[in-house]
């Protein structure tokens, strides 16, 4: 038994705000003039993520210089600098979060720049094309890359994102032992990525308690790094990349009040499911260039922490679109025999009352017979 | 017709209409917002119907905003807090909107929280307001602060949008849990430190409920009759997430129940009940009552006035929450039609004349 369907109209908005240096409506002083292009397609957007992936030694001049990464937290390695690389996953994730992989697009706001050709997409706090770089893209700014290339070059955008990852993963504690081709690693510093507030808390009382992965095709309201793992778990479609079932810090550990704390390895199934877990993920870009083991999940190798469970990955299996619609409308009866107490409420109080309004009536009826 | 039948054919008619009335599912606020889409739909749904009505009103947003709303007791009206279309930081990006049946939407005011829930009291709305502070620096990153934003709490005139500043405070958050007559109780975090205050809506004092409390609380709610307030917290000692109780006259503080999960989502029940989540796939308990909805959880949302019927959202975790209305007698849930393919909201039940 269905109700009745609901039939609408409503297009999915094609929100392509391009708030430029000349435009009339840039109130936030955005400092680089849009460059006109066209999108990569998939399959080139895929290398262009493969050559990030790999750093400045994979991307050389096509992309800003960016810092060493420190490897290692104690647990067992010792911290060491090593060149940044960074999970193809994660980069694939967090530009579909920031910008549904569109370094350029056709206008839609502000007024003034309707009707002009595809260009560099930018939000109107300046952030610009694929990865979103709003650092140092206003006026007045002067960053250590070229803000020109920000705009007007795919790759050049990702890597200066994929820099400022970087300097977010300097700037925030350890996860685990702090390996960068470890996804789930990266927690915090995705976190950091969109900035270190409150509102990426994942003890913010705002988010449902229950909530669990984030599917880009439910939606709702989650943590941004929520955001970028449930989209690394829930990719479009199999050719933009691999379903992988990421694990989670425990909320508790997390803590309420402050920036993320130093973390233990992620083991939970979600952000709020740590009685089941999950294991670790290594990044098939990395685990490629490095030639070393397979990728896919990583049993631990330090100290197992206390309480968890050895179990299986919990996670759902490659997931290329959104989940099937709710069951139909009529919800399940009741599954049980419930035993409740003293009828209560005044429901049950009305329902006597009605009985007892029927009996008089019958004894009225049966009187004047 | 002697006059003691008169009397008892008056009674009992009366009885029965008493009864029918009050017995007469409930009427129930939904939004059904598109996920991949811009807009939420407003509609109106009488419980046990297996039609869907058609919506009365329309909201325009941002592409997969959060969105929450609340009914405005005794009116056909729905206050509803949704994301603009904006940039990177949505902290200050949603809007308060009005939402009645046939007109257009109003957008009452902007900079508003992200996914807050407008707290209607005494039929006045307030809000959680505010603008962001500048990034950490590198040593206070260091030493694991958050950016430090200036938050206010606000009552805004439903007629003409203007707001009103009934609290401020400096930090990462000022949540409004609970009110209570006239005072709104909030839930603040800062630094390292939470607190709990009550803060009257004439006057903006402020009496400090709780002067510190772990900063893992959630899921408030008020109970009126015990004039306690329920909610989440975690408890390090155990490791577990605990319901507690604060008696707000006395400020007596009591754990009544706990669990492994934070998804607990306690609310009071009529009757001086707790309703709970004992687990993550262990649906509603109340007394003797269980998940009567099957595995999941539930989050209570609204009660109507003569406390017959529930509504609120089942969840599980990364699908559609379903509504669902229960007869709080026998905990038999109703049929309750919504869109499919929608993210729903329940936003109350109308009650009285406006049904």
């Amino acid at each position: 038994m269905t109700g009745a369907l609901f039939f609408t109209t409503a297009l999915v908005e094609a929100f392509c705000p391009c708030y430029t240096l000349s435009s009339n409506y840039n109130t936030y002083s955005c400092g680089v003039e849009a460059v006109a292009g066209t999108n990569p397609t998939v399959a080139e957007w895929t290398d262009i993520f493969a050559l990030v992936s790999r750093g400045p030694s994979g991307w050389g001049s096509a992309g800003p210089s960016a810092r060493n990464l420190t490897q290692g937290c104690g647990n067992p390695e010792p911290a060491r600098q090593v060149p940044a690389r960074f999970p193809c996953e994660l980069l694939q994730a967090i530009a579909m979060v920031e910008s549904d992989w569109r370094q350029f697009c056709v206008p839609d706001r502000p007024a003034d720049q309707v009707g002009n050709p595809s260009r560099t997409i930018i939000s109107f706090d300046c952030g610009y094309g694929v990865a979103q770089v709003t650092s140092g893209m206003h006026q007045g700014e002067t960053p250590g890359y070229d803000r020109q290339r920000v705009a007007a070059e795919p790759t050049y955008n990702l890597a200066t994102g994929a820099r400022l990852l970087a300097d977010k993963w300097a700037a925030t504690r350890c996860v685990g032992d702090r390996q960068p081709e470890r996804l789930e690693h990266w927690y915090s510093a995705v976190w950091a990525y969109n900035g270190l507030a409150y509102l990426n808390n994942p003890n913010n009382p705002v988010y449902s308690s229950s909530r669990g992965v984030y599917h880009p095709a439910v939606g709702g309201s989650a943590p941004y790094q929520e955001k970028v793992f449930g989209q690394v778990e829930h990719p479009p479609s199999p050719s933009h990349w691999t379903s992988v079932p990421l694990a989670y810090p425990n909320p508790a550990e997390i803590g309420g009040g402050n920036a993320p704390a130093a973390l233990a390895e992620p083991r939970c199934a979600s952000p709020t499911d740590c009685a089941t877990s999950r294991t670790v993920h290594l990044s098939i870009c990395l685990q490629e260039s490095d030639g070393g083991t397979d990728a896919g999940p990583v049993a631990d190798s330090g100290t197992p922490d206390a309480g968890a469970d050895a179990g299986a990955d919990a996670g759902p299996p490659e997931d290329a679109g959104p989940p099937p619609p709710p069951d139909p409308v009529i919800l399940p009866a009741l599954g049980e025999e419930v035993e409740l107490g003293k009828p209560e409420g005044c429901g049950c109080q009305v329902e006597g009352a009605a009985a007892l309004a029927l009996l008089a009536l019958l004894c009225l009826l049966r009187a004047r017979r | 017709m002697s006059g003691l039948r008169i009397l008892a054919l008056g009674l009992g008619l009366g009885l029965v209409q008493t009864a029918l009335a009050q017995a007469a599912p409930p009427l129930v606020a939904l939004l059904a917002t598109d996920p991949q889409g811009n807009s939420t739909q407003l509609y109106f749904q009488r419980a046990g119907e297996k039609t869907l009505a058609e919506p009365v009103a329309s909201l325009q947003h941002r592409t997969g905003a959060a969105v929450q709303g609340a009914l405005l007791p005794g009116t056909r009206t729905v206050l509803v807090v949704a994301d603009l279309p904006a940039g990177s930081d949505l902290s200050f990006g949603a809007a308060l909107f009005r939402l009645e049946p046939g007109r257009e939407a109003v957008l009452l005011a902007d900079r508003v929280y992200h996914s807050t829930r407008p707290l209607v009291a005494q039929g006045r709305v307030f809000v959680q307001r505010g603008r962001a502070g500048p990034e950490p620096s590198a040593s206070q990153a260091e030493e694991g602060q958050l950016r430090v934003d200036q938050l206010t709490i606000e009552e805004i005139d439903l007629a003409t949008g203007r707001a009103r500043v009934v609290h401020r405070h400096q930090g990462y958050l000022a949540f409004l849990a609970a009110a209570l007559e006239e005072e709104l109780i909030l839930y603040r975090v800062a630094y390292r430190h939470a607190d709990l205050v009550a803060v009257n809506t004439r006057s903006g004092a402020a009496r400090v409920l709780l002067a510190s409390l772990p900063s893992f609380a959630r899921d408030f709610s008020l109970d009126p009759q015990a004039r306690a307030l329920l909610y989440t917290q975690h408890d390090a000692r155990t490791g577990r997430w605990v319901v507690e109780r604060l008696q707000l006259d006395t400020l007596v503080r009591e754990q009544l129940a706990s669990g492994p999960s934070l998804a607990l989502a306690p609310h009071w029940w009529p009757g001086g009940k707790l309703a709970f989540n004992p687990g993550l796939q262990e649906g509603l308990a109340v007394g003797k009552l269980r998940a009567p909805l099957g595995r999941g959880v539930d989050h209570l949302r609204a009660f109507s006035l003569d406390g017959a019927f529930a509504v609120g959202l089942h969840s599980v975790g990364g699908q559609f929450p379903l509504p669902f209305a229960l007869h709080t007698a026998s905990g038999k849930p109703l049929p309750l039609a919504f869109p499919q393919g929608r993210r729903i909201e329940v936003a109350g039940i109308l009650e009285g004349a406006d049904r």
